[in-house]
């Protein structure tokens, strides 16, 4: 009877010391979807849809109520045959911190983005 | 320490009546001296901001990242097998150099976009939640006839 609550504050410190990737992924698809979902490339348009994505997933991650400093790019490219890669390399503690990548695409463009989160 | 007080004043009174006061001087003056060294209070400091000396500076970071791009990528064309090397070439050289800055406390992060310049539109837009006065990103880009390379790095304080 005793040993149940400790287990559970535990738990709670050990997922408050981790970056869920999974839950991270889904706020991302979804911000995604809900900006741009069925919308073709329009160049006058990507500037305000890169800060959409980019201010949804930043309010949806702070909803978390983690003790993290979140960082959120967002790339959206056309799609013109032309090649993109990404790569990044990062000086933390693997503990704690961590990363996810999203990549989507429609008929007219792609579009990348990343989170990462820091522990405080 | 109650017990040291006692001893001290009665040590005070005979020292009072007898001829031997130099040498109970130095006794008093030694429990003295310890009595006064427990007094101070033990100063218990944690480094919760950087310097302005040990602060971000943006500046030979962006110097950092023009080297690598320059020596990675000049005359150089796109090609699809190389642009992979040379993304994770650069991520990798500009991490180690950052980490060569030695900044004390400081996490960071650099970033790679490199991409194939075939007339497509690009836009890349970022946004953090952090602390205004610690943390702060650098960027450069790099451009020649068949690439584009942007590079970011981030720079977050460890409290």
């Amino acid at each position: 009877m005793e040993q149940k609550p400790k287990e559970t504050v535990d738990q709670d410190l050990q997922e408050e010391g981790q970056f869920v990737v999974d839950d991270v992924s889904k706020i991302i698809k979804d911000a995604i979807e809900n900006v741009i979902g069925g919308n073709g490339y329009q160049q006058n348009k990507v500037n305000n849809w890169t800060t959409a994505v980019v201010e949804a997933c930043t309010s949806e991650l702070t909803k978390l109520m983690k003790p993290y400093k979140y960082i959120v790019t967002c790339t959206i490219m056309q799609k013109n045959g032309a090649g993109l890669h990404t790569a990044s390399s990062c000086y933390w503690d693997n503990n704690t911190d961590g990363s996810c990548t999203v990549r989507w695409e429609n008929k007219t463009m792609f579009c990348i983005v990343s989170v990462y989160g820091l522990a405080i | 320490m109650g017990e040291r007080e006692e001893i001290g004043i009665e040590d005070a009174i005979s020292v009072e009546g007898s001829d031997l006061t130099k040498g109970n001087d130095t006794e008093d003056t030694e429990i003295f001296k310890e009595q006064s060294y427990e007094s101070i209070p033990a100063l218990h400091s944690y480094q919760i901001k950087p310097s302005l000396l040990e602060r971000f500076k943006a500046d030979p970071v962006k110097e950092i990242i023009r080297n690598v791009q320059t020596e990675i990528l000049t005359g150089k064309n796109y090609s699809v097998d190389n642009a992979k090397k040379w993304t994770s070439k650069i991520a990798n050289e500009v991490n180690a150099r950052c980490r060569e800055l030695k900044m004390r406390r400081y996490k960071h992060i650099a970033q790679v976009i490199l991409g194939e310049l075939k007339g497509a539109g690009v836009k890349t837009g970022l946004r953090c939640v952090w602390d205004c006065e610690t943390d702060g990103f650098t960027s450069e880009l790099f451009m020649n006839d068949t690439i584009f390379c942007i590079t970011i790095v981030f720079a977050v304080y460890l409290y």
